[in-house]
């Protein structure tokens, strides 16, 4: 086997990295948590809407494809097969979640510790970033009540990118199905946000 | 292009996917919207899926903390070391 400088490894696509990285080169993994760990943190995000468990849901991800390495086979994309294991995962930690909230007692509301975690920073914002961030966070809340059958959908077409193929892999579903739930997800979001106004979103 | 009425179809569900991701060509596009022009309650659902892409697409993006892949590489080095350890 030739030696492989890290110049060269990230010269490779995906496949060609994950391939590398089966034959013995740690710096391929590497390269590949440096390519997705803001694609996957971003996806997450939308799941978890909070930071630690996102970036714990990252971690693992990572961990499992370390773990699993020998068990990806060339026939599917790089990203499908990391797609498809973050997915998994943030379903589980949902369902954990929803299972824990029945025998949670409610949150106290006079406790500062017992707050939701800000997004971002709270410091004085001008009025246009302000309402940016109003509607911002308006979208991350109406996300998050899409029903989780249109929520990931959307989520991998419109804020992934995700070609509908790689969305009908990752989802496991027929090409059809999520040609559908995309139109009626999105369909779904305007209609939770209607009474926003979204600068780009004005009809004439 | 034949579109049917009926948002069950599947074939009207592609073309409504294709007209909102702007892949039709300006023939398609021209018939669909002739089709559209002449049911109300479509037209609203056409108009709303537009404007949810572009609501989705107008979404921050989230992006890992600088220190995310030290503490990759420690968890991996501890699960390493613990393999070995056994």
């Amino acid at each position: 086997m030739n030696s492989l400088s890290k110049k060269q490894l990230r010269t490779f696509s995906d496949e060609d990295l994950m391939e590398s990285f089966q034959a013995g080169y740690d710096e391929a993994f590497d390269i590949l948590v440096a390519r997705f760990k803001d694609r996957l943190h971003n996806f997450l995000y939308r799941y978890t809407h909070n930071h630690q468990d996102c970036e714990d849901l990252v971690q693992e991800t990572f961990l499992r494809v370390y773990r699993s390495k020998h068990s990806y086979e060339r026939v599917a994309k790089l990203s499908t097969w990391m797609y498809t294991i973050a997915l998994n995962l943030a379903k589980s930690l949902y369902k954990k979640k929803q299972r824990m909230q029945t025998i949670t007692i409610h949150e106290d509301e006079t406790d500062p510790d017992d707050q939701p975690l800000k997004l971002e920073d709270t410091t004085i914002l001008q009025d246009d970033s302000l309402h940016e961030k109003m509607c911002m966070n308006e979208l991350e809340k109406a996300l998050m009540q899409l029903s989780e059958n249109f929520r990931e959908v959307v989520i991998l077409r419109d804020i992934q990118q995700l070609a509908y193929d790689e969305i009908a892999e990752i989802t496991g579903l027929p090409m059809g199905t999520v040609k559908s739930r995309i139109n009626r997800g999105r369909a779904q979001l305007q209609e939770l946000l209607e009474h926003h106004v979204y600068p780009e979103t004005i009809s004439v | 292009m034949k579109v049917q009425n009926s948002i069950l179809d599947p074939s009207l569900n592609d073309v409504i996917n294709d007209y909102v991701e702007e892949t039709l060509d300006i023939n398609e596009r021209f018939e669909f919207e002739n089709f559209l022009s002449s049911h109300k309650k479509l037209r609203a659902f056409v108009h709303k899926s537009k404007m949810g892409k572009k609501i989705a697409r107008n979404s921050y993006s989230v992006r890992a903390a600088n220190d995310f892949e030290e503490k990759l590489a420690r968890r991996i080095a501890r699960e390493r070391e613990s393999k070995e350890l056994k």
